[in-house]
């Protein structure tokens, strides 16, 4: 049975839908990811489950509780909010002990102390307990607000971006502090992000966020070896999957101008093919060859340390590949490249909707 | 289009050096990128090439010429800032012509400019509309349009990435790259983010305390760190550092003996010498069943994850904990460490050799 339940969370803000039916399960112990462009309604999906906004439709249950209509500090979650909300008057101390001494949820001063030394040790914040907010830097405000949300003992954690506002080295060692922290009390987090690394450097499954709703969720592997649509592509991976304009010419798949066309059985339709199609590659499926493949010519290089990516331009669109540093890549040069498309996906190009059929089970990449 | 030198900038805000004593030769066409943490001087480098902030002492030339007491419209530089500020009431067009407009350039002038910059950023589409509805991405383009339309000897970009989402970033990080490389104006960009340093940069000025930590290309930093900040700042996830010592005739990292054979040349160069870190990138060091690479004996709380899509694990060592790549296939792995991609650290961080030929990684 599911720990969390959401089930079809519907808001409007105005006229504009937030939250369109938006549904997930998370299992006790889990760290799931909500991952999605801005504005897709990860924050708010969180809000609700905080208690802090309420939705028009849906209920949301917690190890077995009815929360929907429970007030905030009933719901026994913590939040940490991409803006830091710490009390400028109050020491560090103060700011991180505070929730042990809310109404209902009190805590034995002799185990506040203890928790107060544990959590702030993790942190790496314990010589800064008797400064006030202002005085500390971005990271250390973003620890001291981590610090306060894990104090308490929570059924659930909800972190909202809390670690898109810092440096980026900085990030990835709170990235690091934070699955440790995870191993040691075996916490049960929602972790929204627009960050496919952060996401993944987290979150045991992702759940794909747009437009309000939850369009996939699972494993990574899971994922990539069954994208629900075009836009789950286009969030997952780096660089993300690769799209290729191309049309169905009877049996045939064929990229704009290009030899050789591929059998469209390969594709493993599963019904009816439009004749404009998108195919959808990961990249890692993608091979680059001397001769023959399909043409295309460099547009740009990025480095990226132990290897570098390259963007291949052409009549079918443009698309983003990793490479190793020693292959000979230029700015404006032609590149020749290949792929299987059994590895492939085809999707409509309208409707973005996935036409092939997928074995469940086999990863990709 | 220019050359850059700069010679002995220093710049204080009271006591405190923000630039101090920096030299450094850029070259004519460069896309060179400052790189470093907060209050490491680069922003207050780029704002004194760009004439907004003024040097205690020091020169800055463009192609030989010094430019430190000029005004900044006479040093024909152009800014773009993390904010894009554009006329409202203007079209995209006027925008981009206003400051041809405002030197006087004749019509046609204007015209033929106007022409080339829409197609090299591709605006045609936009050059009617105003910006109040345009999407961030266009505004972006239509503010570089504006910054790079007058044929600018530099062109100066400071974080004009770190206020959107990471999809926007990434695409954009591509577009300006690509766009550099076409018109080949001298260009300096400001971020603390090293993976748009890498990608973006022909040289990187990586900057501490006022200072140039190294100086280089991508490979230079990253296969070829002289201290342990630039091996630490440099590459993603970061490198691991272990405090590193010759005792009995073994090498401890962390207290912890390193096994196996191919130790020699890290025992050679730590003999006599104390308060060394050996410094590896999680990418070297492999948690594998027997690959022959010197390894480590014991380590706690070995826990494989997932990142991305790449296999990573997190191990123990004292209180300390490390990262390395998961390739292991079921069996009883260890912790090997290629030692040939590590680097020995000594007391003050500054590069050892371990063996000259070991560390040349091909590239």
């Amino acid at each position: 049975m599911s720990f969390l339940a959401i089930d079809d969370l519907t808001k409007r803000f105005g006229s504009t839908p937030a939250l369109d039916g938006l549904s997930l399960d998370l299992a006790e112990g889990e760290v799931l990811a909500l991952l999605g462009p801005t504005g897709a309604g990860k924050s708010t999906t969180l809000l609700c489950v905080a208690g802090l906004e309420k939705a028009e439709r849906g209920r949301i249950h917690l190890d077995g509780r009815d929360l929907t209509t429970l007030p905030a500090n009933r719901r026994n979650v913590a939040m940490v909010f991409e803006g830091l909300n710490l009390f400028p008057t109050l020491s560090v101390r103060q700011n991180i002990t505070l929730p042990l001494q809310a109404p209902g949820q009190e805590v034995p001063s002799g185990d506040i102390e203890a928790r107060l030394k544990t959590v702030t040790e993790q942190l790496r914040i314990a010589h800064l307990i008797d400064r006030r907010p202002q005085g500390l830097s971005g990271g250390e405000t973003q620890r001291v607000a981590l610090a306060r949300a894990l104090v308490r003992r929570s059924a659930l954690y909800l972190l909202d971006e809390p670690l898109s506002a810092l440096d980026l080295k900085l990030r990835e060692d709170l990235q690091a502090e934070l699955r440790s922290l995870h191993a040691h009390y075996g916490s049960t987090l929602l972790y929204a992000t627009h960050d496919f690394h952060g996401a993944t450097a987290i979150a045991d499954r992702l759940a794909l966020v747009a437009k309000g709703k939850v369009i996939q969720i699972g494993r990574l592997q899971e994922i990539m070896a069954a994208p629900a649509n075009a836009a789950v592509g286009r969030l997952v991976g780096s660089p993300h999957m690769a799209f290729l304009r191309a049309r169905r010419q009877g049996d045939e798949i064929r990229l704009p101008g290009q030899e050789p066309s591929l059998p469209l059985a390969a594709f493993r339709p599963k019904a009816a093919v439009p004749e404009s199609v998108t195919i959808g590659v990961w990249p890692e499926d993608i091979s680059l060859v001397e001769q023959q493949g399909f043409a295309g010519s460099i547009y740009a290089v990025n480095r990226r340390g132990i290897d570098k990516a390259i963007q291949i331009d052409g009549d079918f669109g443009s698309f983003r590949k990793a490479v190793p540093l020693e292959l000979p890549a230029r700015q404006g040069m032609t590149a020749a490249f290949s792929f299987d498309p059994a590895r492939a996906f085809l999707f409509d190009a309208k409707t973005e909707q996935l036409l092939s059929q997928v074995q469940h089970g086999t990863a990709s990449a | 289009m220019a050359s850059i030198t700069i010679d002995q900038l220093r710049v204080s805000f009271g006591d405190f050096r923000a630039v101090d004593d920096i030299a450094l030769e850029i070259e004519d066409g460069a896309f060179v990128v400052f790189l470093g943490p907060s209050g490491c001087g680069k922003t207050t480098t780029l704002r004194c090439i760009a004439g907004l902030q003024e040097a205690d002492s020091g020169s800055i030339r463009f192609n030989g010429e010094e430019i430190l007491g000029l005004s900044p419209s006479a040093r024909n530089v152009a800014m773009v800032f993390q904010s894009v500020s554009l006329y409202p009431h203007l079209t995209v067009a006027g925008n981009i012509a206003f400051p041809l407009k405002a030197r006087g350039e004749p019509r046609e002038v204007v015209r033929r400019q106007l022409d080339w910059v829409a197609e090299i950023l591709d605006l045609g589409a936009i050059m009617k509309k105003r910006p109040g509805g345009l999407p961030p991405g266009a505004l972006q383009r239509v503010a570089l349009a504006r910054a790079i339309v007058r044929k600018p000897n530099v062109l100066l970009l400071d974080e004009p990435l770190s206020a959107v989402d990471e999809q926007f970033r990434e695409n954009m990080r591509w577009e300006l790259g690509h766009i550099q490389r076409e018109l080949g104006v001298t260009t300096i960009y400001v971020t603390h983010d090293q993976r748009e340093a890498m990608a973006l940069a022909d040289r990187i000025v990586l900057m501490r305390d006022g200072r140039i930590e190294q100086f280089g290309d991508a490979d230079d930093l990253y296969f070829r760190p002289r201290t342990a900040f630039t091996g630490y700042f440099i590459g993603s996830p970061s490198m691991n550092f272990f405090a590193a010592e010759l005792r009995d005739d073994r090498v401890l990292l962390e207290g912890t003996a390193l096994g196996g054979s191919g130790t020699e040349g890290l025992k050679h160069a730590l003999a006599g010498r104390e308060g060394c870190r050996l410094g590896i990138r999680p990418q070297n060091m492999v948690l594998s069943e027997a690959d022959g690479l010197p390894h480590l004996a014991e380590a706690s709380e070995v826990l494989p994850f997932q990142q991305g899509t790449e296999r990573l694990f997190s191990f123990k060592l004292g209180e300390r904990v490390f990262l390395g790549q998961d390739r292991s296939a079921g069996g009883t792995p260890e912790i090997g460490l290629d030692l040939s991609r590590a680097f020995l650290f000594d007391a003050q961080d500054q590069r050892i050799d371990l063996a000259p030929s070991a560390q040349e990684v091909a590239s």
